[in-house]
């Protein structure tokens, strides 16, 4: 579905991205681990086209979507949920969903809305209210639904459990695993959170600094020596 | 009488003005320090074709709106390369040019300004100033019906996505760069429809009317008012209308008032007076 080749990115000289190649097949959860600055953000912005790319191929249901802009891309089907949320703070719960919805006509939206209520029922409870007013774990929960009113093929995950209560992160992992059971959506998950992300992810990868350290199913990571020292201790 | 009447013309003015720029700086938070040079590109097209084709104000009045629209258009490009700040110099930069065009330009009168401009008629009927009054404040409030309008619609909530995140905006499929020229769009046509109400009601002007300090004057108004919503540009136009008129003395320091003003709201009550989450507007529906 998603096909990565040789991307470069940089920020000014500094070199954020190193000829990083991986695919994404439909229907999968793949996962992306590395420490804070490894460029996992940076890479999920220049899939969803908010960051330009130096060098390399975004390949997308076989489109090449490298130049594209990101309401463009939005429109093909991918679709990102941003680290902390990045919701709408002075716009109500609904209005920062109908906004996710933007391109999709109304009957369509009443639908999603209801698919949204039924996977986050407390979004229901919150809907009139200001997004501003929700707490940490809701607002990651708006970010998430926010990110599936525009109905995606492919979901892009940056950091779900960052600031969240351990029992919180559970919850919304759940969610995110039903998510791909029941509909197939496919997802692209990024995580510090490398146990988390492992446990319901069907192939991974670990970057650093850059760079692909290795790749496999989360078996074949949870038994690599540099990973189980670099990050699991 | 008289003297009423055309205060309540300039309320209507001013308020339009007030409703036009809280489209760009309000709904899509597009930094905007010139909106006296929309009002004015208004103002000399409805001057120009009025006195030099002869043409009556009705077909003036709406030739002045699309024209301003599509300078407001234009100029409206800058704020999808710079960022916020150098936004805010950029439109300033705008207003001295557009200023400077019609003064030093022979086409747009040159120092001297447009006279001659024709008052509105009905057939052979020239239209009383009480009638001028009624005209102005049924065009006051189709723009409030049309701002309103706006910030209810699908329109607004881009508008007023792009102002809160653009990033969050674009990744949800909104084209920041579409909404960012639509909200100048808007704002300079309103922007337009003032400025030929202001020739029209004048029948004479001159490049100074539309000069930088008159677009701190309307950036003030929604300030004060509250800015993003219908009833606090409203309020602001209201205000800022009726205040030189009680306190004659003050207006050679007028200026200056506004700028403080300007200054104090920002940083004590950045929502206005009954912006929406201002102190008084909560009280007032909280009871309600």
């Amino acid at each position: 579905m998603l096909r990565v080749e040789k991307l470069n990115v940089y920020y000014d000289r500094l070199h954020v991205l190193k000829d990083i190649s991986f695919e994404v097949k439909e229907g999968e959860i793949f996962s992306i681990i590395g420490a804070n600055g490894a460029g996992k953000t940076t890479l999920l912005r220049s899939i969803m086209g908010l960051k330009d790319v130096a060098d390399g191929k975004i390949i997308f249901k076989g489109k090449d979507i490298t130049r594209l802009k990101a309401h463009e891309r939005a429109s093909l089907g991918i679709s990102l949920s941003f680290e902390g949320g990045r919701i709408l703070r002075t716009l109500t719960v609904e209005e920062n969903l109908r906004l996710g919805a933007y391109r999709i006509d109304k009957d369509r939206f009443e639908e999603r809305l209801r698919f949204i209520y039924k996977l986050f029922p407390r979004l229901e409870e919150r809907k009139k209210q200001i997004a501003g007013s929700l707490s940490g774990g809701e607002r990651q929960m708006l970010s998430i639904s926010r990110a599936l009113m525009t109905e995606p093929e492919l979901l892009m995950l940056d950091e779900p459990s960052f600031g969240l209560a351990p029992k919180i992160v559970i919850e919304i992992f759940q969610v995110l695993k039903k998510l791909n059971e029941d509909t197939g959506l496919t997802l692209l998950l990024v995580e510090q959170n490398v146990k988390q992300a492992l446990k319901i992810a069907h192939r991974a990868m670990v970057i650093e600094a850059g760079y692909e350290v290795t790749r496999g199913t989360p078996d074949e990571i949870l038994t690599n020596k540099e990973v189980i020292e670099a990050y699991l201790g | 009488m008289n003297y009423y009447l055309t205060i309540l013309i300039y309320m209507g003015i001013n308020s339009i003005l007030a409703l036009s720029l809280n489209i760009i700086v309000g709904y899509a938070g597009q930094i905007s320090l010139g909106h006296a040079a929309f009002y004015g590109v208004g103002a000399y097209t409805s001057a120009l074709i009025a006195t030099k084709l002869g043409v009556s104000f009705w077909v003036a009045l709406p030739a002045a709106i699309v024209m301003t629209a599509f300078i407001g258009a234009i100029l409206g490009l800058p704020s999808l390369r710079v960022s916020e700040d150098f936004l805010a110099i950029t439109t300033i930069g705008i207003n001295f040019v557009v200023q400077a065009t019609f003064k030093y330009v022979k086409f747009f009168g040159g120092a001297l300004g447009v006279s001659g401009i024709p008052f509105p008629s009905i057939g052979h009927h020239n239209l009383s100033l009480a009638e001028f009054a009624l005209m102005t404040t049924i065009f006051t409030v189709l723009a409030a019906i049309i701002t309103y309008w706006v910030s209810v619609s699908w329109i607004g909530l881009g508008l007023k996505a792009v102002r809160e995140d653009e990033l969050a905006a674009s990744s949800s499929g909104v084209n920041v760069y579409k909404f960012k020229v639509l909200a100048f769009i808007i704002g300079s046509a309103l922007a337009g429809l003032a400025g030929s109400l202001y020739a029209h009601f004048m029948m004479f002007i001159t490049a100074d009317d539309f000069s930088f300090p008159l677009s701190i004057t309307i950036l003030s108004m929604i300030v004060i008012g509250g800015i993003g919503t219908v009833r606090g540009a409203f309020l602001g136009a209201i205000l800022l209308t009726i205040l030189p008129e009680l306190f004659r003395p003050l207006a050679n320091y007028r200026m200056l008032v506004y700028a403080i003003l300007l200054i104090l709201f920002m940083r004590f009550l950045p929502e206005g007076l009954i912006g929406d989450e201002s102190i008084l507007w909560k009280k007032l529906t909280r009871k309600a």
